[in-house]
Formats: structure tokens, C-alpha cells, sequence
């Protein structure tokens, strides 16, 4: 099944938080940068944010891609076993779905 | 990867561009406030400029009487340009066909219309002006004719508390989406007349109960509240954008002479956005850092819902008890 960012949705990035985010990761900073929230997503009255990876992980939804998909390509890119790609990537999709950011087909 | 909340900037301006009103209604907030100087235009679409620069979205006029702004659609028109999506919140006497084709012209994204009883007499009283309701209602539907989204918002009082649910009929009638529930506030008039409109501590139990059954039946109408003791009522499971109480955290408020304050219900200015570096403000008011780290007080020490309700409306807490931190007035644990 493939997913997608829903109709309607606002997206906001929070550039300080961006910045702050990248500098903690130059520095090796790994709980940290993961624990900033750099991106502000609405839709209907609820409310998320995501952190770096979050981020990344969205920006690959612009077009529709598996969640399969989408876990080989985080495996590759940072250094992570697909299985716990998979994991992670799953939960956070089904997430972003149950709350009305993403849509399938 | 979904990460507690923290922002930059507010997602939310509710901006006053005149304190003037065609109305004198019971509970206004800022009808004393007509006496201070107001900001003209030119210095709005700075203001604009400042929240788009910002990346503030979200731009909601209140005040006084939008409608009575003179150049209210070239406003909307310039900050929607900017790229701000501008709501508004109004009493509906003015609006007329052509003023509801403006409101669509002009990008508009939604209009709120206060209706304070189902009752036509009633809401009448309350607003002190005959034919008010009538009014109130006919803008909802010139608004819906041009296809303009719109809200309706009641303040919860004595006088509609035990009788509410009988707009719903009208709501949907009116293709109104949404029925906003406010709490009642203490300021201003508010406050004057807090004893003949404000409900006790139990009554507001009964009427959160009541409304949550109300909200959770219908299907077709969205049934919102602003007031963080809700989370007392055991069947509330809402996952509000933050804990506690929103002012400050989401959202900031813009008086028509540019002063800045939580939310329009609290006396206390932070700055004023055309004088005050407004991102330092979000970031370094000692009052914006009280009330987004609230400490409990009295009863709220021991109360397991602390966590959710962060002590309730601060705007009702800071003028009923002068301290932001102390219990919600309107709380009734420990008083069953």
C-alpha cells in the first residue's frame, strides 16, 4: 500500500529548531537532535512535530511510496538494519495516518 | 519521530484592528478599551509583514466589530497575498450580501459568528440590541449562499447553559460546521457582571458533562471548548494541541494599538509588535515563561489531572486571584 501527505495539510519548519537540530548532530549529539522537533505539521485542529529524521521520512511521502519503500531507503542513508527501519517507519506512518497527514491508494 | 511541541513562533495571531463595536454586550472584554489609540492602516500591514516574515499562518481578527473597520478587505486581501490564512469573529449585525461577497473575495477562510442563546430574546438581552439574533442569522446564511466556511461561537452563561443544545437545529439549517463553547471570562464587563452570568463551580460540572454527551451524538457539526478543566470530566479523551491552557503557547494576542498580551482576556502587555523585537518576546517573556511553566498551587498539588488541565483558563485564574498559578475558579474537585 502506498502512502502520501493528505489534502489540507499545513506544514511549517522551524528553522531555529532545524538549525539547532543539525548542530547537535555535527556533534555527535544523537538523543538530543532526535528529541527537537523541526517541522510543525496541522491538520483539522490536531497538531504533530517531527524531528530530523521524521522530516526526512515526510518529505520522501511528497509522492506515494510503500512503507517498504521508504524503510530501505532510511536503512541505506543512515546506516540502520532494514528490520528495525521497518519497525520505526511503520509506527510512524501508521501514526501520521491515523491522525489525517497522510492518505493511501 | 513525533516530538513534544515546541515552536519558533505562534501558529495563531488574534488580532483586535479596532476596539469600536456596534454592540455593548454583557460580557465584552474590551469595550473599556475604546479610549486608547488605535493603529492605522499603513501600520496593520507592517504588522502583516512582521507575522509573514514570522511564518505565523494563522491570523484572526477580533476585537471590536471587524465589520466596522473601513478598510477591513483590503487588509484581508494584502495579508492573505502574504500568504496568512485570516478568519474572523463577528456579531454578523453588518454583514449584507455585498459584504458577504467581499469576505469571499477577499480570501477569507472562515467567519465566526457569535450567537449567545437559541433563544432570539434572550441573545437579544445579552447583546443589548433588538434583532440581533435575527441578524446573526441571516449573516450565516449570506455567508453560506457565497460558500464562505463558517463557525458559530457561544459564551456559556446563565442564561443558555441548561438550553445550548437547541441551536444545533439552527446550525445545520445554516450549513454551520462548527459551534465553538467558550468559557465564561472575568474581565472587563465580564468581570462587572461575573455575578448574574457566570455559572458555580458545579454547574460548570454539569454543563461539561452534558455538552460532552452532546459533542460525542453529533456527527455532522463539530462541537469545540477552550477551557482546560474539561479534562476533569472522566470521558474526556481530546488530545489538545498542548496541555493546559493554549494562550501563550500557540497563540498570541494583538490589541488595536499594538500591544501584545497572551490572549485578549488577560490585562498584561508583553510588548507592543511594532516597538518589541516579537521573536524575542516569544521567546524570553517572563510572562509567556509563567504561564508555559506552571507550578500547582493549592488544591492542584494533589490532583491527578494536573498533568492535563495545568490549572485551567489562566486569563479567569490571573483576574479572579491575581496569580497565574493558583486553581482555576471554575474547578470543582474537592468541592462535590
Amino acid at each position: 500500500m502506498k502512502f502520501s501527505i493528505a489534502d489540507d495539510v499545513f506544514e511549517r519548519v522551524e528553522e531555529e529548531s532545524l538549525t539547532q537540530a543539525k548542530d547537535a548532530l555535527s556533534k555527535g549529539l544523537y538523543e538530543e537532535a532526535e528529541a527537537i522537533g523541526v517541522v510543525t505539521l496541522i491538520k483539522a485542529g490536531i497538531m504533530t512535530q517531527l524531528n530530523l529524521m521524521g522530516m526526512d521520512i515526510w518529505d520522501k511521502l511528497r509522492t506515494p511510496i510503500t512503507v517498504e519503500e521508504i524503510s530501505r531507503m532510511i536503512s541505506s542513508e543512515y546506516g540502520i538494519s532494514y528490520d528495525e527501519c521497518f519497525c520505526d517507519v511503520n509506527e510512524f506512518v501508521q501514526d501520521l495516518f491515523e491522525k489525517g497527514f497522510l492518505k493511501n491508494e | 519521530m513525533n516530538k513534544s511541541l515546541f515552536l519558533n513562533t505562534p501558529l495563531t495571531i488574534n488580532i483586535s484592528l479596532s476596539y469600536r463595536c456596534n454592540f455593548n454586550c454583557n460580557h465584552c472584554y474590551s469595550r473599556e478599551q475604546t479610549k486608547e489609540e488605535e493603529l492605522t492602516f499603513e501600520q496593520h500591514k507592517k504588522i502583516v509583514d512582521i507575522l509573514s516574515q514570522w511564518k505565523v499562518p494563522f491570523l484572526n481578527l477580533g476585537g471590536g466589530e471587524p465589520l466596522i473597520v473601513p478598510y477591513l478587505f483590503d487588509y484581508v486581501k494584502y495579508a492573505s497575498s502574504k500568504g496568512l490564512h485570516v478568519s474572523m469573529n463577528s456579531n454578523g449585525f453588518l454583514m449584507d450580501k455585498e459584504k458577504a461577497k467581499e469576505i469571499r473575495l477577499s480570501g477569507f477562510k472562515s467567519v465566526g459568528i457569535s450567537i449567545d442563546s437559541p433563544n432570539e430574546e434572550l441573545h437579544d438581552k445579552f447583546r443589548n440590541r433588538k434583532g440581533s439574533f435575527k441578524k446573526a442569522v441571516e449573516a450565516l446564511k449570506l455567508l453560506a449562499e457565497e460558500g464562505v466556511k463558517t463557525t458559530v461561537s457561544m459564551v456559556i452563561t446563565k442564561l443558555n447553559h441548561l438550553n445550548y443544545s437547541e441551536i444545533i437545529p439552527l446550525l445545520k439549517e445554516c450549513g454551520v460546521k462548527q459551534l465553538f463553547l467558550h468559557n465564561y471570562k472575568c474581565t472587563g464587563f465580564g468581570y462587572k457582571n461575573m455575578e448574574e452570568y457566570d455559572l458555580t463551580p458545579a454547574e460548570w460540572k454539569q454543563f461539561y458533562k452534558n455538552a460532552l454527551e452532546l459533542k460525542n451524538s453529533l456527527k455532522d457539526i463539530i462541537i469545540s471548548f477552550d477551557d482546560p478543566i474539561i479534562h476533569l470530566i472522566p470521558e474526556y479523551n481530546d488530545r489538545p494541541l498542548v496541555k493546559g491552557s493554549t494562550c501563550g503557547k500557540l497563540s498570541l494576542n494583538i490589541h488595536a494599538n499594538g500591544d501584545i498580551s497572551p490572549c485578549g482576556f488577560m490585562p498584561v502587555s508583553i510588548g507592543n509588535v511594532l516597538k518589541d523585537d516579537i521573536v524575542s518576546l516569544w521567546k524570553n517573556s517572563p510572562i509567556l515563561n509563567t504561564l508555559r511553566n506552571p507550578v500547582p498551587h493549592g488544591k492542584c498539588t494533589s490532583c491527578n489531572i494536573y498533568e492535563n488541565c495545568l490549572g485551567g483558563c489562566k486569563a479567569r485564574t490571573y483576574m479572579l486571584t491575581g496569580d497565574f498559578h493558583n486553581p482555576d475558579p471554575h474547578c470543582w474537585k474537592g468541592g462535590e
